[in-house]
Protein backbone atom coordinates (compact mmCIF):
# COMPACT_ATOMS: atom_id res chain seq x y z
CA UNK A 1 0.00 0.00 0.00
CA UNK A 2 1.45 3.15 -1.01
CA UNK A 3 0.17 6.90 -0.35
CA UNK A 4 0.44 10.29 -2.25
CA UNK A 5 0.89 12.87 0.74
CA UNK A 6 -0.38 15.93 -0.52
CA UNK A 7 1.24 19.20 1.59
CA UNK A 8 -0.09 22.73 1.34
CA UNK A 9 1.48 23.92 4.37
CA UNK A 10 5.26 24.40 4.31
CA UNK A 11 5.55 24.65 7.93
CA UNK A 12 3.62 20.60 8.54
CA UNK A 13 6.57 19.62 6.63
CA UNK A 14 8.61 17.33 8.79
CA UNK A 15 5.99 16.36 10.91
CA UNK A 16 4.37 15.10 7.45
CA UNK A 17 7.56 13.57 6.62
CA UNK A 18 7.69 12.05 9.75
CA UNK A 19 4.41 10.00 8.82
CA UNK A 20 5.24 8.57 5.28
CA UNK A 21 6.63 5.45 4.53
CA UNK A 22 9.95 4.82 2.02
CA UNK A 23 6.91 3.72 -0.77
CA UNK A 24 5.15 6.92 -0.75
CA UNK A 25 5.36 9.85 -2.60
CA UNK A 26 5.35 13.53 -1.51
CA UNK A 27 3.30 16.12 -3.28
CA UNK A 28 3.45 20.15 -2.70
CA UNK A 29 0.98 22.50 -3.62
CA UNK A 30 -0.24 25.73 -3.08
CA UNK A 31 2.10 27.26 -0.09
CA UNK A 32 3.95 24.20 0.50
CA UNK A 33 5.55 24.22 -2.81
CA UNK A 34 8.08 26.84 -1.05
CA UNK A 35 9.46 23.82 0.53
CA UNK A 36 11.12 22.52 -2.83
CA UNK A 37 13.56 24.44 -0.99
CA UNK A 38 14.33 21.68 1.59
CA UNK A 39 17.47 20.03 1.53
CA UNK A 40 16.42 17.21 3.62
CA UNK A 41 13.59 15.53 0.87
CA UNK A 42 14.60 12.14 -0.28
CA UNK A 43 11.29 10.60 -0.93
CA UNK A 44 9.73 11.01 -4.34
CA UNK A 45 8.59 14.57 -4.34
CA UNK A 46 6.37 16.43 -6.81
CA UNK A 47 5.58 19.69 -6.98
CA UNK A 48 2.58 21.66 -8.68
CA UNK A 49 3.69 23.75 -11.46
CA UNK A 50 0.78 26.27 -11.23
CA UNK A 51 1.60 26.94 -7.58
CA UNK A 52 5.08 27.59 -8.34
CA UNK A 53 4.54 30.32 -10.92
CA UNK A 54 2.36 32.00 -8.51
CA UNK A 55 5.07 32.50 -6.17
CA UNK A 56 7.25 33.09 -8.67
CA UNK A 57 9.55 30.05 -8.08
CA UNK A 58 9.20 28.31 -11.14
CA UNK A 59 12.67 28.83 -13.02
CA UNK A 60 14.24 28.96 -9.59
CA UNK A 61 13.47 25.38 -9.16
CA UNK A 62 13.84 24.08 -12.69
CA UNK A 63 17.45 25.41 -12.24
CA UNK A 64 17.97 23.51 -9.22
CA UNK A 65 16.45 20.58 -10.42
CA UNK A 66 19.36 18.78 -11.94
CA UNK A 67 20.55 16.71 -9.00
CA UNK A 68 17.12 16.94 -7.45
CA UNK A 69 14.15 14.26 -7.05
CA UNK A 70 11.82 16.85 -7.00
CA UNK A 71 9.32 16.51 -10.20
CA UNK A 72 7.36 19.40 -11.53
CA UNK A 73 3.99 18.25 -12.87
CA UNK A 74 0.64 20.36 -13.69
CA UNK A 75 -3.19 19.72 -12.92
CA UNK A 76 -3.42 16.82 -15.21
CA UNK A 77 -0.51 14.60 -13.68
CA UNK A 78 -1.72 15.56 -10.11
CA UNK A 79 -5.34 13.68 -11.58
CA UNK A 80 -3.06 10.58 -12.76
CA UNK A 81 -1.02 10.80 -10.07
CA UNK A 82 -3.59 10.43 -7.41
CA UNK A 83 -4.60 7.05 -9.14
CA UNK A 84 -0.94 5.59 -9.35
CA UNK A 85 -0.92 5.65 -5.16
CA UNK A 86 -3.30 3.56 -3.29
CA UNK A 87 -4.77 6.64 -2.01
CA UNK A 88 -3.72 10.41 -0.99
CA UNK A 89 -3.44 11.52 2.87
CA UNK A 90 -4.05 15.36 2.97
CA UNK A 91 -1.65 16.35 5.64
CA UNK A 92 -3.48 19.43 7.21
CA UNK B 1 -11.37 6.08 -16.71
CA UNK B 2 -11.85 6.85 -12.63
CA UNK B 3 -14.21 7.86 -10.41
CA UNK B 4 -13.20 11.22 -7.82
CA UNK B 5 -15.26 12.41 -4.83
CA UNK B 6 -13.76 15.61 -3.24
CA UNK B 7 -13.53 16.77 0.36
CA UNK B 8 -13.63 20.30 0.52
CA UNK B 9 -12.62 22.01 4.21
CA UNK B 10 -11.09 25.28 3.05
CA UNK B 11 -12.59 28.12 4.07
CA UNK B 12 -13.25 30.29 0.86
CA UNK B 13 -11.28 33.27 0.10
CA UNK B 14 -8.86 33.31 2.75
CA UNK B 15 -6.93 30.14 2.00
CA UNK B 16 -6.26 28.35 -1.85
CA UNK B 17 -7.78 25.12 -0.92
CA UNK B 18 -11.02 26.02 -2.95
CA UNK B 19 -9.67 27.43 -5.94
CA UNK B 20 -7.58 24.04 -5.86
CA UNK B 21 -10.43 21.84 -5.45
CA UNK B 22 -12.06 23.57 -8.39
CA UNK B 23 -8.79 22.93 -10.84
CA UNK B 24 -8.57 19.62 -9.66
CA UNK B 25 -12.73 18.98 -10.92
CA UNK B 26 -12.40 21.02 -14.00
CA UNK B 27 -9.01 18.74 -15.13
CA UNK B 28 -10.23 15.45 -14.19
CA UNK B 29 -13.68 16.52 -16.22
CA UNK B 30 -11.24 17.64 -19.04
CA UNK B 31 -9.07 14.51 -18.89
CA UNK B 32 -12.39 12.09 -19.02
CA UNK B 33 -12.66 11.21 -15.41
CA UNK B 34 -15.92 11.57 -13.62
CA UNK B 35 -16.75 13.41 -10.28
CA UNK B 36 -19.53 11.65 -7.91
CA UNK B 37 -19.61 14.27 -5.23
CA UNK B 38 -18.00 17.40 -3.98
CA UNK B 39 -18.81 17.34 -0.08
CA UNK B 40 -18.23 20.71 2.01
CA UNK B 41 -17.58 20.30 5.33
CA UNK B 42 -16.07 22.64 8.46
CA UNK B 43 -15.06 26.33 6.89
CA UNK B 44 -15.65 24.65 3.26
CA UNK B 45 -19.29 25.27 4.09
CA UNK B 46 -19.07 28.87 3.20
CA UNK B 47 -18.72 29.56 -0.08
CA UNK B 48 -22.12 27.92 -0.33
CA UNK B 49 -23.80 31.09 0.72
CA UNK B 50 -25.63 33.08 -2.85
CA UNK B 51 -24.77 35.86 -0.77
CA UNK B 52 -21.21 35.54 -0.98
CA UNK B 53 -20.37 38.60 -3.23
CA UNK B 54 -16.56 39.39 -3.89
CA UNK B 55 -15.61 42.52 -6.22
CA UNK B 56 -15.93 41.85 -9.66
CA UNK B 57 -12.36 41.61 -9.91
CA UNK B 58 -12.33 38.52 -8.22
CA UNK B 59 -13.36 34.70 -8.36
CA UNK B 60 -16.86 34.27 -7.10
CA UNK B 61 -16.21 30.50 -6.33
CA UNK B 62 -19.96 30.25 -5.10
CA UNK B 63 -20.65 31.19 -8.92
CA UNK B 64 -17.48 28.76 -10.07
CA UNK B 65 -18.94 25.71 -8.26
CA UNK B 66 -22.38 26.24 -8.77
CA UNK B 67 -21.92 26.98 -12.74
CA UNK B 68 -19.41 23.69 -12.94
CA UNK B 69 -21.86 21.72 -11.01
CA UNK B 70 -24.71 22.48 -13.72
CA UNK B 71 -22.72 22.25 -17.15
CA UNK B 72 -21.39 18.83 -15.72
CA UNK B 73 -24.13 17.41 -13.54
CA UNK B 74 -21.79 17.11 -10.18
CA UNK B 75 -23.07 16.56 -6.96
CA UNK B 76 -22.35 19.39 -4.14
CA UNK B 77 -23.31 18.67 -0.76
CA UNK B 78 -22.83 20.67 2.16
CA UNK B 79 -22.62 19.12 6.01
CA UNK B 80 -26.01 20.28 7.57
CA UNK B 81 -23.77 20.78 11.02
CA UNK B 82 -20.90 22.48 9.38
CA UNK B 83 -23.59 25.01 7.52
CA UNK B 84 -26.04 25.58 10.34
CA UNK B 85 -23.33 26.33 12.77
CA UNK B 86 -22.21 29.04 10.40
CA UNK B 87 -25.42 30.67 9.12
CA UNK B 88 -26.03 28.60 5.85
CA UNK B 89 -29.39 27.43 5.22
CA UNK B 90 -31.88 26.24 3.02
CA UNK B 91 -35.80 27.14 3.29
CA UNK B 92 -36.38 23.48 4.69
CA UNK B 93 -33.66 23.92 7.40
CA UNK B 94 -34.53 27.31 8.28
CA UNK B 95 -38.30 26.11 9.24
CA UNK B 96 -37.11 23.27 11.14
CA UNK B 97 -34.61 25.26 13.10
CA UNK B 98 -37.11 28.23 12.97
CA UNK B 99 -34.54 31.02 11.45
CA UNK B 100 -35.36 33.70 9.32
CA UNK B 101 -34.46 33.71 5.76
CA UNK B 102 -32.20 31.17 3.49
CA UNK B 103 -29.09 31.90 1.71
CA UNK B 104 -28.27 28.16 0.27
CA UNK B 105 -27.06 28.52 -3.41
CA UNK B 106 -29.60 26.69 -5.17
CA UNK B 107 -26.44 24.61 -6.75
CA UNK B 108 -25.45 23.10 -3.49
CA UNK B 109 -27.67 20.86 -1.40
CA UNK B 110 -27.79 20.09 2.74
CA UNK B 111 -27.36 16.72 3.86
CA UNK B 112 -25.39 14.68 6.26
CA UNK B 113 -22.48 12.65 6.55
CA UNK B 114 -23.83 9.87 4.96
CA UNK B 115 -23.46 11.58 1.70
CA UNK B 116 -19.61 11.91 2.50
CA UNK B 117 -19.17 7.95 3.76
CA UNK B 118 -21.20 6.80 0.30
CA UNK B 119 -18.96 9.03 -1.65
CA UNK B 120 -16.35 7.35 -0.11
CA UNK B 121 -17.59 4.05 -0.68
CA UNK B 122 -18.55 4.89 -4.49
CA UNK B 123 -15.33 7.02 -5.94
CA UNK B 124 -11.91 5.36 -6.94
CA UNK B 125 -10.04 8.05 -4.84
CA UNK B 126 -11.12 10.95 -2.28
CA UNK B 127 -9.44 13.73 -2.36
CA UNK B 128 -9.14 16.09 0.39
CA UNK B 129 -8.51 20.21 -0.26
CA UNK B 130 -8.44 21.87 3.28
Amino acid sequence: MKSLFILNNPTKLDACLNAMSTQDGLLLIEDAVIATHHSGLSCVTYALEEDLIARGLSQLVKQHLVNSNIKIIDYTQFVELTLQYDKTVSWL
Amino acid sequence: MAIFSLLVTATPYSAQGQFSALQFVRVAINNGHSIKRVFFYADGVLVASRLNHPPSDEINLTKAWAKLAIEQDIDLVVCVTAALKRGITNHAEAERNALTGENLDPAFEISGLGQLTEAMLESDRLITFG
